[in-house]
């Protein structure tokens, strides 16, 4: 009797532990909750709270780099209406913003500047509700140039492919194109012929497309050898038109002839035999290495989802072969193009590490101007004196290589072409480059998708470009 | 208007609800308090022949002094006759050095002992019975 | 009772007062210009509560004023939240509020006099099987469960009562610290629990099954028991998920709402939206969207809540009724009577699974189930027999400290 009254009193006290433990644990769950998974909540495009805001707030514009319209809300009798220019060419680029269909590209990267509720700190609220202007989200201003964007979609007259330019010097992204793209401003009536469409508009290659570089990637190889191994510019390879590696057989294109070949020669004529002997000249890991910090294999942070682009490691059996096929591009190794076109920006600025961006500023609606450049790396991928090598030899194979398609009369022209092997059918056509050599102002890679030789197919639309925008900046 | 009512009211409220869990906890305190000054019964009880009840708490001394906790003012008690307390679920007795001694059941107290419901104890010449409190409820 | 806390106790009942007049003036403007109905609902809300404090205390000089405060405390946000979602429900609200404090009262007094009348653990079962076999056989079905019953106008949820009647029953039973006969008394409480299943009232089974577990344990000290039964809930648990359908649903929608946003997830991740959007101080009253949250009046009224006073609110909400428990404990620890002490010991288990349940659910951190938050949820059956609960609690408390425990 004794101990019974407190053995219940004991386990009445134990119960209420219990409680206080599973009481605490609903505030300490609330806690993480409020700390860490609340902002992705608020901003899911199924949150209709996200969507009320939209209906109160002037969704800001976008602007291209000269100050044209990319994208704007116009108001009608009360209605707002969201209006787009430059067609099928900027609608991977800027996406849409719908109710229904949800949100895409920058419209739905930069959803929170363009409603204005990115920072809302009591005093900036406080401002705009005096001054009138909370009703208006912010506008952005793009690196972009409209008028080299529609130019480049042009080019590609609807086939699958992508093409981005930079500025080499800063970072600027020029143009961004995928093709085929979609029109946003007829996005919601064209949604179901889009949507089904095989050669997925709605996909921006540019950024989120991997495909081997093939040929051009010899670029980065190139540029290891100069550096770790830098006997390799006096040296001569020779090559009877195929290599043997570990029992398979790699062969050169059908116009190269066996015989002995310089770097420089190598080079113009794009021979896969010589450079997996450069290849093999250098050190697993600095090959590797050297590839990642020309960014593969890199996650970026940026304005947009670029996917990663993979140097292999390669597997302990198998290594000869897979290291021989990524010397020149195939295999195993995969590249956005925006990802080449940083390799050439490279090359392009000396051998220094560039930053890609394409948001310039943001103007809220009080007028105050964010600047959103990166701050400049001071970082060298390869030394000076390596990526003026490159350089020359780059120019040659514009110049007497493979790649004269992309010769531009009275303008030194700097490239290397590419023709990808990939399981899908034919070569995808690859070029990059930059102009003028001397002092670059853009650099450029181009891919047609299954579209065959590099020179014949991705060098012109590559020297259209350039040229445009070169004779424009006169 | 009404969203800048509600933007200061909010803070108000926070305020108010906290300052009223705060009173809570000084109430829970002063509770605590309590405890140690007013120690809880036991739920045991010393019963006296002639029926006087004296309700056990945690330490209870016995005997003729002033300042013992149960006081029995028989010449026969010493001043400092015993102690009953608690230890952990069951109450014990020990004797402090009586004169007379103490005896529980017959037996004398030499050391600590437990005590059991309706045990029979002596102090000096009065009889006592230790008994559990609950069961000297109303009677029906 | 002790001056110094009388005073603080008045000073609550004061801040309670204040908190409802501020707000009232607030929602006054919801509509633009001034509206007096919020302000006089309020005072009628402030009459109820001064009235039924002054007039316990007054009586029952010896009762816990902690409880009818607590609970006036939540019914007070609970009407400042239904009057800006929809000011009939508060009216309604209100109404039962008056209505629970008359009864708070009424079973103060009738569990303090009471006579430990020796009706016997098994007509406490009976009485608790009829009440929960009577919506089945002339109840209505509301929300999936067959569990109200309804004359003229007035509906009303035999459950709530029953919890009270199940909780005596479990006492009754476990007084003598042991069970007497095995056999009958599971037996007993499968019937209860079966009886519940047959309503569909899922999540009224777990919240039984699980107080009979802690009273059990706590009369027996049988840990044996304890993790036999934990085990068997566990294995309820999944036969429940793959035999009925509608379990599997529940679960799912708990583990990835986002599957199936529209349909099966829409209400959990509704509330979870509301509740990222409060953040640490709220949106500020009237200033969120509980249009946007289905049920918001009912099960998901914490999470509108949270929407307008924030993380600091709601973790306040939660602490007043961890409070509200540890009253409830307090009092089955001061009685010395085995009966008393498990018999409040059921009660506040009932409160406490009970308010774990809901608000855990519609945070996400368990599965829904159909229950509702006392005092907070819209509805009349739980408010006036969560005052019945509280208004025994305090009958008991009463019956401790006028000294029974020394007889």
């Amino acid at each position: 009797m004794v101990k019974a009254m407190d053995k219940l009193e004991r386990n009445i006290k134990l119960i209420f532990l219990v409680f206080s433990i599973l009481f605490i644990s609903l505030i300490l769950y609330l806690t993480y909750f409020t700390a860490v998974e609340r902002e992705e909540l608020i901003q899911n495009s199924y949150n209709r709270r996200l969507w009320e805001q939209e209906a109160k707030v002037i969704r800001g514009s976008i602007y291209d780099r000269n100050g044209k319209v990319l994208a704007d809300t116009q108001v009608e009798n009360g209605v707002k209406k969201r209006i787009y220019e430059g067609g099928e060419a900027i609608g991977p680029l800027i996406g849409y913003s719908d109710e229904v269909l949800g949100r895409a590209g920058l419209e739905s990267i930069l959803n929170g500047e363009l409603l204005g509720i990115a920072e809302q700190d009591p005093v900036t609220l406080l401002r705009k509700k005096i001054l009138g202007v909370g009703e208006r989200g912010n506008d952005i201003r793009l690196t972009l140039d409209l008028n080299l964007q529609k130019t480049a979609y042009n080019l590609f007259q609807g086939r699958p492919g992508a093409l981005v330019a930079l500025d080499p010097q800063t970072g600027q992204i020029l143009a961004l194109v995928s093709s085929p793209g979609y029109d946003p401003s007829t996005i919601k009536q064209d949604w179901d012929a889009v949507s089904k469409d095989e050669d997925k508009p709605l996909l921006n290659r540019a950024t989120q497309g991997l495909y081997p570089p093939g040929s051009v990637f010899k670029v980065v190889t190139l540029a290891a050898a100069l550096t770790y191994n830098p006997k390799v510019e006096t040296e001569t390879f020779y090559t009877p038109g195929y290599i043997k590696v570990d029992g398979n057989i790699i062969k050169d294109a059908d116009y190269l002839k066996p015989g002995n070949y310089t770097l420089s020669s190598a080079f113009r004529y794009s021979s896969n035999t010589v450079f997996i002997q450069i290849g093999q000249e250098i050190e697993t890991e600095k090959m590797i290495a050297m590839a990642e910090s020309f960014g593969f294999n890199r996650q970026e942070k940026s304005d947009i989802p670029i996917a990663q682009s993979t140097f292999p490691k390669p597997s302990i059996v198998k290594k000869d072969v897979e290291m021989a096929e990524a010397f020149i591009g195939q295999g195993k190794i995969l590249a956005t193009p925006l990802q080449m076109a940083r390799v050439a920006a490279i090359i392009a600025n000396r051998g220094r590490e560039i930053s890609p961006y394409i948001v310039k500023e943001t103007v809220s609606p009080l007028g105050v101007v964010k600047a959103r450049e990166p701050s400049a790396s001071s970082n060298q991928v390869i030394s000076e004196d390596a990526a003026d090598k490159i350089k020359e030899l780059m120019v040659e194979v514009v110049k007497n290589g493979t790649g004269t398609s992309a010769a531009i009369k009275g303008i030194e022209v700097a490239g290397k072409t590419g023709s990808a092997e990939n399981p899908h059918g034919k070569a995808h056509a690859w070029f990059i480059g930059f102009a003028p050599a001397q002092n670059p102002q853009i650099a450029v890679a181009v891919i047609v998708e299954n579209g065959g030789s590099g020179g014949a197919v991705a060098a012109p639309i590559a020297r259209s470009v350039m040229l445009q925008y070169l004779t424009d900046e006169k | 208007m009404f969203e800048l009512l509600s933007k200061i009211s909010k803070f108000v409220f926070i305020f108010l609800i906290y300052y009223f869990l705060l009173n809570f906890l000084r109430i829970m305190i002063a509770d605590l308090k309590e405890e140690k000054t007013h120690p809880k019964a036991t739920g045991f009880v010393l019963v006296e022949e002639n029926g006087k009840i004296y309700p056990l708490f945690d330490i209870n001394t016995i005997g003729r002094a002033n300042d013992a906790d149960i006081i029995i003012d028989d010449p026969f008690i010493s001043s400092k006759h015993a102690l009953i307390e608690k230890r952990g679920s069951k109450m014990v007795i020990r004797d402090l050095n009586s004169t007379n001694g103490t005896f529980v059941n017959g037996k004398r107290v030499k050391k600590t002992i437990r005590l059991k419901d309706n045990d029979q104890i002596v102090l000096g010449k009065r009889n006592f019975t230790f008994l559990r409190g609950e069961r000297l409820e109303a009677p029906r | 009772m002790k001056p110094h806390a009388d005073i603080i106790y008045k000073e609550n009942m004061a801040i309670i007062a204040l908190i409802g007049i501020i707000a009232s003036l607030v929602l006054s403007f919801y509509n633009g210009t001034f509206s007096p109905i919020p302000v006089y609902g309020e005072m009628i809300f402030i009459a109820i509560m001064v009235s039924g404090y002054i007039f316990t205390n007054l009586l029952f000089p010896q009762q816990d004023p902690a409880l009818i405060l607590l609970s006036s405390f939540i019914v007070q946000l609970s009407l400042i939240m239904l009057y800006r979602i929809n000011p009939y429900s508060a009216e309604r609200q209100l109404i039962w509020y008056g209505l629970g404090v008359a009864l708070f009262f009424i079973s103060t007094l009738a569990s303090k006099a009471w006579v430990e009348v020796k009706i016997g653990d098994f007509f406490l079962f009976v009485i608790t099987a009829l009440l929960l076999l009577s919506p089945l056989v002339f109840g209505v079905e509301r929300w999936g469960s067959k569990s109200w019953i309804v004359y003229k106008k007035i509906s009303f949820q035999p459950s709530e009562l029953a919890k009270i009647t199940f909780s005596l029953f479990l006492a009754d039973s476990l007084k003598d610290r042991k069970i007497k006969n095995p056999l009958q008394f599971f037996g007993q409480i499968l019937v209860i629990l079966l009886l519940l299943a047959a309503a569909r009232d899922l999540g009224g089974a777990m919240i039984f099954y699980f107080t009979a577990l802690a009273v059990i344990f706590a009369a027996t000290s049988r840990l044996d028991i304890a993790a036999a039964g934990m085990l068997m809930a566990c294995i309820a648990g999944l036969v429940g998920y793959k035999q009925f359908n509608h379990v599997k649903v529940r679960i799912k929608a708990w583990l990835n709402p986002w599957e199936d946003v529209p349909g099966k997830g829409y209400q959990i991740v509704q509330s979870l939206f509301a509740i990222a959007e409060g953040g640490f101080f709220g949106t500020g009253l009237g200033l969120g969207h509980p249009d946007y949250i289905p049920a918001v009046t009912t099960d998901f009224i914490f999470s509108a809540f949270f929407e307008e006073f924030g993380f600091l609110g709601a973790s306040a909400l939660i602490v007043v009724y961890l409070l509200l428990i540890y009253r409830g404990i307090r009092i089955a620890l001061s009685i010395n009577n085995g009966f008393l002490s498990l018999a409040a010991l059921g009660i506040t288990t009932f409160f406490g699974i009970q308010i774990f349940t809901i608000i855990g659910g519609v945070i996400k951190l368990i599965p829904m189930t159909g229950v509702t938050l006392p005092f907070m949820s819209y509805g009349g059956s739980s408010m006036v027999m969560s005052f019945v609960s509280i208004g025994i609690l305090n009958g008991i408390k009463i019956r401790a400290s006028s000294g029974e425990s020394n007889g």
